[in-house]
């Protein structure tokens, strides 16, 4: 795995997000392509974690719930990007201290971020689709919790210990904020699939009702996938 | 293996059994979602101000079995210090194993310093 820094965009780079209309026999995705024109770091180190008890034990795991400033579903969403910023993208890693915990994603809230193809959807506590501190360092957070959030995007986490002990776990979530223009044609769009542009699949290409900006919606364009290339 | 994922054992032990629980643990079995807890060290010491001594014991999964045992003998009010490394452990408790001791005599301080794999 790539540390989160590798991952992230330059000013001037372009990438397109890819978004599932159908993925049943012909897969068609909404691709939305963009220039960053400005990176702005996001740090943010999270402190407010619930304490959660030992391996085995009931209250070793969470809900899934959004990040807030005062705990996991408690204060602002630190991750919510206000109306007045359409063109406003969050890309980062999540650093996690100590390494025993796991963190298991969704976004937007209620479609779990999974790997499997399991038919049950993953729950806080499974053997399955989570990363650690281990494979996501705190101090430096690693692809593997690469995530992408923009306005109309939500993003909530679930936690669980894997230790021998209670912990009061921290995360830190590293990697930048993008002010974005949006390129306007489907031609626009095809030119980029031929370099190889960055395509980002937020939360995977299986189907999942998600919401965009007013203003992303007139420069979205409908694409099989065997045309993104 | 960081400092991070470290944690100590801290206990009195004394002609009772007692469970070797990391602190902030709820447990001295090894978690069944992981291989084994390796100690690195051990620190003893007699309170009783009479000879001790303090054995280790590690019992099967159901917890009554004892699977082996060890002895650290201590003279009045001594202070036995076993340290490794974090890669080189001394004692290895597989997972679902119990960490327990007793001692001969009143009561010994005992500190454990390992991490669970």
């Amino acid at each position: 795995m790539k540390p989160i820094s590798e991952v992230l965009l330059r000013e001037g780079e372009d990438f397109v997000i890819a978004l599932p209309i159908t993925t049943r026999r012909t897969t068609e995705i909404a691709l939305a392509g963009f220039r960053v024109l400005r990176k702005h770091p996001l740090v943010y180190t999270w402190t407010s974690a619930p304490t959660l008890e030992p391996y085995g034990s009931e209250d070793a795991t969470t809900d899934f719930n959004y990040i807030g400033e005062n705990g996991l579903g408690e204060g602002d969403d630190i991750f919510e990007i206000p109306e007045e910023y359409p063109w406003r993208i969050y890309h980062f890693g999540i650093g996690i201290r100590p390494s025993d915990i796991a963190v298991y994603r969704a976004f937007p809230a209620g479609y779990t971020a999974e790997g499997f193809a399991f038919k049950v959807p993953v729950k806080p506590g499974d053997k399955r689709d989570f990363f650690t501190g281990a494979e996501s360092p705190y101090d430096n957070p690693t692809s593997i919790s690469e995530t992408v959030v923009f306005y109309k995007m939500s993003f909530t986490i679930a936690l669980a210990n894997f230790g021998a002990q209670a912990v009061k776990p921290t995360l830190k979530f590293l990697g930048a904020a993008y002010d974005v223009a949006m390129y306007r044609s489907k031609a626009d769009l095809e030119t980029l699939l031929s370099r190889n542009v960055r395509v980002i699949t937020v939360g995977g290409l299986r189907e999942f009702p998600w919401s965009i900006p007013e203003e992303w919606k007139p420069n979205v364009f409908r694409f099989k996938f065997h045309e993104v290339r | 293996m960081k400092p991070e994922n470290t944690f100590e054992i801290i206990a009195t032990v004394g002609t009772s059994e007692a469970n070797l629980t990391p602190v902030h643990g709820s447990s001295s079995q090894v978690p069944t979602n992981k291989f084994a807890r390796k100690i690195y060290a051990i620190i003893a010491t007699d309170t009783s101000g009479s000879a001790n001594t303090l054995t280790i014991r590690v019992y099967q999964s159901d917890g009554s079995t004892l699977d082996r045992s060890f002895d650290i003998k201590l003279s009045a009010n001594e202070t036995k210090t076993i340290i490794s490394k974090p890669d080189a452990p001394i004692l290895t408790v597989y997972a679902g194993e119990y960490l327990k001791a007793i001692a001969s005599g009143a009561s010994v301080s005992l500190v454990m310093v390992g991490y669970d794999l």
